[in-house]
C-alpha cells in the first residue's frame, strides 16, 4: 500500500512536470508576448527599445531556456509578476484559491447529501414515479449549460423575486449572514451542475447493492427497512461513489470558472479567465497548473481511498 | 412468461431489424429522435423560413429593438432589432455541426489510440494510456479557453486563411476534438482487449490475416456498440462545451450567431429582456437532453441486457 502510494505519487509528479512544459508552450502560443503587453500603447516605443527590453527580460531566448528559468524559479515559489496587477502571481492567486475553495466545499456540502438522498430514494423502486422524477431532474442537470443555469437563477432569484444579490461579494467585515447571501446563488448553481452526475452514480450503485444477497439476508432476519437501506445498502453502495466524488474535482474546477465569471466572484476561475483575456501570462500559467495539480491529486486520492475503504482491493 | 401455444417460427430478422424494433419501442428515445430530426430540418431551412417570413437575419433595425413576438418576428427581436427565431435557427446549425464534427474528429482519434493501444498491448499500450491520463488530468474548461485564445499565426498557418470567416468554426471543432477524445479512447481500448482474445480473431491470425485486416474486419465491428453509445453522449457534451466557449467569447465570434454567443449579451439584458436569455438556453437544454435520450435508446437497442 505504501509502496503503491509512493509510486503513484512519483508518477503524478512526473505528469505535472510534463504538463507544466505543455502548458508553458500553450501559453506561449497566445497572441503577443509579455513585452508587447508591457509597452502596449506607449507612443515612444522604438523597435530598438523593444529588442532591448526583450533581451533584458530574456524573452528573446529560445523557449526551452525560458521554460527552464521559469521552472527553477517556480520550484522556489516564485511564479513571476502579474502584468495587469503589477504584483507577484501568488499574491493574486492565493486569496482567489481560498475563495474558490470556499465555493467548492460549500457546493459539495450541498450536493453530496442531496445526491445520496435522491439517488437512494430513486433506487428503492426502479422505474417507479419517484425514480422517474429523480431521473428527469438528473438528466436536466447534466444537460444544462452551467452559464445558462446561472443566468436563469439570476433572473428568477435576483431580478424577479429580488431575494438574493445577482453577484459580486460583500464588503470586507460584513456580518457572516450577509457574506453568505452572496454565496447562495453560486453554490446553488454549481451544486445543480454537479448533482446530476452524482445522483446517477448513487442510483446505479444502490440498485446493484440492493439486489445483493446480503440485503436479502438483512431483510430476512427482520431488520427495519431504514437499517437495511442505510447501514447495509448505502454503506456498501458508497464505495464507487466516493471515487466519483474525488474524480469530480476536475469538473468542479471547470464549473467554478464559469460560475465565478457569471457572478463576478473573485475566485481562481475568474482569475484564470481574466488572465487569459488580459494576456496576463504568468497568472494564467500558474492558475492552469494549479488546476491540473488539483485534478491529478484528486484522481490519486480516489485510487488510494478505494484501496483503503475496500479491503478486498489490493493495490499493487 | 406465458406458455407458447403457437409454434410457428417467427420470420428471421436481421440484427439491424431487431435493433430498430427495440429502439422504436423506447418511447422517449423515439420522441427525442423526432425532435432532433425536426430541429435539424428547421435549422437547415433557416434561410427558407427567413424568406417566408420576410426577414433578413443579419439586418440591424434600431427602430425595432426588443419588439415583442409578432407575425413577422415570431419570437420578437434582439437588442439591435434582429429576428430572434431566424438567428436561433442559424445558431442551431453551428451548434449541431460542431457537435457532430468535433465528435467525429475526436472520436476517430480516440478510436485510433484505443484500438492500437488495446491491440498491441505492452509498451505502446502503457505509453498511450499514460498520455491519455495526462490529457484527462487537465481541467477542461480552462484548457479549452487557452486553446481558443491561441494565436494561430504563431503556428505558421497562412494569414489569408486565418482571415476567412469560417476559421472560428473550424477552430472550435478542432479545439474540442483535441480535448474530448479520452473517454472514447479508454472505451475502445477496453472493448478491443475483450474482443482480441476471442477465438475467431485468433483463428484469423492463425490463418495468416494481417493485423490491419484483423482490426478492420474483426475488432472494429465488434466494438461498435459501446462506441456508438459513447459517441452520442459525446455529442451532447460537445454542444455544451461549444455553447460555453462561445458564451465566454472564445468560440464562434459574432456576428455569426450560435446558441452560446447569443447569450453573451443576455447577461446585461436580464432586467429589460429576460426572454432573450431564455430561448437559446432552452434550445441547448432540449437538444442535449434529446441527444442523451437517443444515446440511452441506442444502448438498450444494441444491448438488451443493459436495460435491467
Amino acid at each position: 500500500m505504501i509502496r503503491y502510494s509512493l509510486r503513484r505519487s512519483l508518477q503524478a509528479a512526473l505528469v505535472i512536470f510534463v504538463m507544466s512544459f505543455v502548458l508553458y508552450n500553450l501559453i506561449g502560443l497566445m497572441p503577443g508576448d509579455p513585452i508587447d503587453v508591457m509597452l502596449e500603447g506607449n507612443p515612444s516605443v522604438t523597435p530598438e527599445l523593444m529588442a532591448q527590453m526583450r533581451a533584458l527580460y530574456g524573452v528573446d531566448q529560445p523557449l526551452v531556456v525560458r521554460y527552464w528559468r521559469w521552472l527553477l524559479a517556480a520550484l522556489t515559489g516564485d511564479f513571476g509578476y502579474s502584468n495587469t496587477y503589477f504584483r507577484p502571481v501568488l499574491e493574486i492567486l492565493v486569496p482567489a484559491i481560498l475563495q474558490t475553495l470556499k465555493l467548492m466545499v460549500l457546493t459539495l456540502m450541498v450536493s453530496i447529501p442531496v445526491s445520496l438522498l435522491l439517488g437512494s430514494v430513486a433506487a428503492r423502486r426502479p422505474n417507479g414515479w419517484v425514480d422517474n422524477i429523480v431521473s428527469v431532474l438528473a438528466l436536466t442537470s447534466i444537460s444544462s449549460p452551467i452559464f445558462w443555469l446561472a443566468l436563469v437563477f439570476i433572473i428568477v432569484f435576483a431580478v424577479k423575486l429580488q431575494w438574493l444579490p445577482a453577484g459580486g461579494s460583500s464588503m470586507a467585515g460584513a456580518p457572516l449572514m450577509e457574506q453568505l447571501t452572496y454565496l447562495v446563488l453560486p453554490v446553488l448553481t454549481l451544486a445543480s451542475f454537479t448533482s446530476g452526475q452524482l445522483i446517477r452514480y448513487v442510483r446505479a450503485s444502490m440498485i446493484e447493492t440492493l439486489n445483493a444477497d446480503f440485503i436479502r439476508t438483512a431483510r430476512a432476519k427482520g431488520l427495519a427497512e431504514h437499517t437495511v437501506v442505510l447501514r447495509h445498502g448505502l454503506r456498501n453502495a458508497m464505495l464507487p461513489v466516493v471515487t466519483v466524488i474525488a474524480l469530480s474535482f476536475g469538473s468542479l474546477m471547470s464549473g467554478a470558472l464559469v460560475v465565478e465569471t457569471m457572478y463576478g466572484m473573485l475566485g481562481m476561475g475568474k482569475a484564470v479567465y481574466d488572465a487569459i483575456v488580459n494576456k496576463d501570462f504568468n497568472v494564467a500559467l500558474a492558475g492552469l497548473l494549479f488546476a491540473t495539480v488539483v485534478t491529478l491529486a484528486s484522481s490519486l486520492l480516489a485510487d488510494l481511498a478505494y484501496g483503503w475503504l475496500d479491503p478486498r482491493v489490493r493495490l499493487e | 412468461m406465458t406458455v407458447a401455444t403457437n409454434l410457428t417460427l417467427e420470420a428471421p430478422q436481421s440484427i439491424w431489424n431487431a435493433r430498430w424494433n427495440r429502439f422504436r419501442r423506447h418511447r422517449l428515445a423515439m420522441t427525442a429522435t423526432i425532435f432532433l430530426i425536426l430541429l435539424a430540418i428547421a435549422c437547415a431551412a433557416a434561410d427558407l423560413i427567413a424568406n417566408a417570413l420576410g426577414v433578413d437575419p443579419s439586418a440591424v433595425d434600431l427602430f425595432e429593438r426588443f419588439s415583442p413576438p409578432s407575425s413577422k418576428h415570431l419570437l420578437g427581436t434582439d437588442e439591435i432589432g434582429r429576428d430572434v427565431l431566424v438567428r436561433l435557427l442559424h445558431g442551431g446549425r453551428i451548434s449541431l455541426m460542431v457537435g457532430l464534427l468535433a465528435t467525429a474528429l475526436g472520436g476517430a482519434f480516440g478510436v485510433l489510440i484505443g484500438v492500437v493501444s488495446g491491440f498491441l498491448e505492452g509498451r505502446t499500450d502503457a505509453f498511450l494510456m499514460r498520455f491519455t491520463d495526462c490529457v484527462l488530468s487537465l481541467p477542461i474548461i480552462p484548457l479549452l479557453i487557452v486553446l481558443g485564445a491561441v494565436d494561430l499565426s504563431k503556428l505558421g498557418l497562412p494569414q489569408a486563411w486565418l482571415n476567412s470567416p469560417s476559421v472560428s468554426f473550424w477552430r472550435i471543432v478542432v479545439v474540442i476534438a483535441l480535448v474530448d477524445w479520452t473517454a472514447i479512447a479508454r472505451i475502445s481500448r477496453a472493448a478491443t482487449l475483450s474482443v482480441k482474445h476471442r477465438d475467431f480473431v485468433q483463428a484469423a491470425r492463425a490463418s495468416g490475416a494481417t493485423r490491419l485486416y484483423n482490426i478492420t474486419a474483426h475488432i472494429l465491428p465488434n466494438i461498435a456498440t459501446p462506441l456508438i453509445v459513447a459517441g452520442a453522449l459525446t455529442v451532447g457534451r460537445v454542444i455544451l462545451f461549444e455553447s460555453t466557449l462561445s458564451f465566454l467569447g472564445f468560440g464562434v465570434v459574432p456576428p455569426t450567431p450560435t446558441w452560446g454567443n447569443m447569450l453573451t449579451n443576455a447577461q446585461e439584458l436580464v432586467t429589460s429582456a429576460p426572454a432573450l436569455a431564455i430561448y437559446p438556453g432552452v434550445l441547448i437544454l432540449l437538444t442535449v437532453v434529446a441527444v442523451n435520450l437517443v444515446g440511452d435508446g441506442v444502448r438498450v437497442a444494441f444491448d438488451p441486457r443493459s436495460d435491467s
